[in-house]
């Protein structure tokens, strides 16, 4: 049989056909492996970056921001972690590198209140005993006066509550002071009304989300703003030099308030930390969720005191700080709340609290007042239900650097 | 000069190149082809490992264990990374018959009850 040359070119067709579909094949293999390998790489740096922040809230490996470490023996990767402090609370980032790859993880932390060791109530010791009335039901550790708890009769209620699991830890003059930093950090946040950039022109903008990844977008107005069907969440800080409002039909999530006076309106539900200076109004039906706070401080030389009002059956879950400056003796209330409002957390005052509401948590006062028609009492609680086991577990409270025994809480991951 | 009849001696060096190339590129890649399919295993041992992780963290189940399917064993393992055991390395590896294993470390804050 005798083949013809031309024939080569059939051979050389087929060859190539051939070849495609091989090389096909090989490809096709090559960006399965490259895409496997990389999903592999992504999943576990990812999850590298979460434990890595789980870590860091345990105070385990590196705490400095500079030093990057490794999370397990032997891993190819490299972690590092930043912070930054978001209102009380703090932003952990954490960034995992292996290779060109990284991947981060963010998350809103605050330290841990251990129910074990909280304290429901501590009530400085000004020589008055405590005395409670109506239904006022007490559960939890408390930090009292030398001169007790005693049942009462007032308005027409005698005591008919219950107290429980009280302890008898003695109180001192003084409420514990806050840490430093924290107290810099309020102080810090009101000062700046006075030091900021404010404008004329400064506006709130209808509908904005600022990624937690981003820089702070920051509104300072010189005019009083009122926040009135803005949808606004994420890292923004709105302050006014004279006032901010907040209508029921705004939507804020995350977001910090800086003026001297805050009012949230009746029926207003989200989230955010609001710092003020002379007074924070929070009105009927308002629910401020997880995590939220309410921070008031004026300086040593104000003539007016803070004033911090909870309405009734309005919610705060998180933190209440009110660093007033008046002596606790003063008959002032700076901080007031008022029947069915609950306060999940923890309330620290310096001042006088009017405690009419409910608490899951822990209250610091240098003293409480009631008032009524028949007049105003010292260290009195009537109707108030204080329960520290409505505190959910692992619950976060506002960052304490120095607290080294107690670890950090997610709140939530950003 | 013709080594086969019909083609010259340069036409027929040129097919022998190319037909060995052509055999060459199917060799490699039947061979690529089989390593898909350890790629594959590979993969499927990830996939048994993650959703035990999953299952380990929805049930609370912070036991050590063992589990065999077919020729896949797995073990878990935990490690306490802080004196209070509330924080915990999860370590979960997978391993076949032919010798695949794959690994996957975790960390997971213990929601205990000591609150």
């Amino acid at each position: 049989m005798i083949l013809r040359a031309g024939s080569l070119l059939y051979t050389i067709l087929i060859c190539l056909i051939l070849s495609i579909m091989s090389s096909g094949i090989i490809f096709l293999h090559y960006y399965q492996t490259l895409s496997f390998t990389d999903y592999l790489i992504k999943d576990k740096l990812m999850r590298d970056a979460k434990s890595a922040i789980y870590a860091y809230c345990h105070r385990v490996g590196s705490q400095s921001p500079t030093e990057s470490f490794h999370l397990y023996n032997g891993s190819k990767d490299s972690i590092n972690i930043q912070t930054e402090k978001w209102g009380i609370y703090e932003i952990v980032t954490s960034k995992v590198y292996q290779g060109h790859h990284c991947k981060t993880a963010r998350a809103l932390i605050g330290n841990e209140l251990e129910k074990k060791r909280a304290l429901l109530l501590y009530l400085s010791d000004n020589n008055i005993p405590l005395t409670i009335c109506g239904k006022t039901f007490l559960n939890g550790n408390c930090a009292l006066p030398k001169a007790g708890v005693k049942s009462g009769y007032i308005e027409g209620f005698v005591f008919t509550g219950s107290k429980a699991n009280l302890g008898n830890i003695y109180s001192n003059q003084q409420i514990p002071t806050l840490s430093n930093d924290l107290a810099k950090l309020i102080d810090a946040n009101v000062a700046g009304l006075n030091s900021m950039d404010f404008s004329d022109s400064a506006f709130v903008p209808l509908q904005y989300s600022q990624p937690f990844s981003d820089s702070t977008f920051t509104i300072n107005s010189n005019k009083a703003l009122y926040i009135e069907q803005n949808e606004l969440d994420g890292k923004i800080i709105i302050s006014s030099k004279i006032a901010i409002a907040v209508s029921m039909k705004s939507s804020l999530h995350d977001i910090i308030l800086i003026a001297p006076q805050v009012k949230i309106e009746k029926g207003f539900t989200g989230s955010c930390q609001i710092f003020a200076r002379d007074s924070v109004i929070i009105e009927e039906d308002v629910h401020l969720q997880y995590p939220s706070s309410i921070c008031a401080s004026n300086s040593s030389d104000a003539t007016i005191p803070t004033r911090i009002y909870l309405g009734p059956s309005s919610s705060l879950a998180g933190c209440i700080i009110s660093n007033a400056t008046n002596n606790g003796l003063q008959r002032v209330d700076n901080l007031e709340i008022k029947q069915a409002a609950l306060v999940t957390g923890v309330i620290y005052c310096t001042g006088n609290v009017n405690m009419q509401g409910n608490l899951g948590g822990s209250l610091y006062c240098n003293g409480l007042i009631l008032r009524t028609p028949g007049g105003v009492y010292t260290n009195y609680l009537l109707n108030s239900r204080l329960d520290l086991s409505l505190l959910p577990n692992h619950f976060a409270t506002w960052i304490n650097d120095s607290d080294s025994a107690n670890k950090k809480e997610i709140i939530k991951w950003l | 000069m013709k080594l086969v009849p019909g083609f010259s001696l340069i036409e027929t060096i040129v097919s022998l190149i190319i037909i060995t190339s052509v055999f060459a590129i199917i060799t490699l890649s039947l061979s690529k082809v089989m390593e898909s399919k350890n790629l594959n295993r590979s993969f499927e041992l990830h996939l048994k490992i993650k959703n035990w992780a999953i299952e380990t963290i929805a049930n609370k189940d912070y036991i050590m264990a063992e589990r065999t399917s077919g020729d896949i064993s797995i073990n878990r393992s935990f490690d306490y990374y802080r004196d209070d055991h509330s924080l915990l390395q999860m370590t979960i590896t997978a391993r076949d018959s032919k010798g695949t294993i794959e690994t996957y470390n975790e960390l997971i804050a213990i929601e205990d009850e000591k609150n």
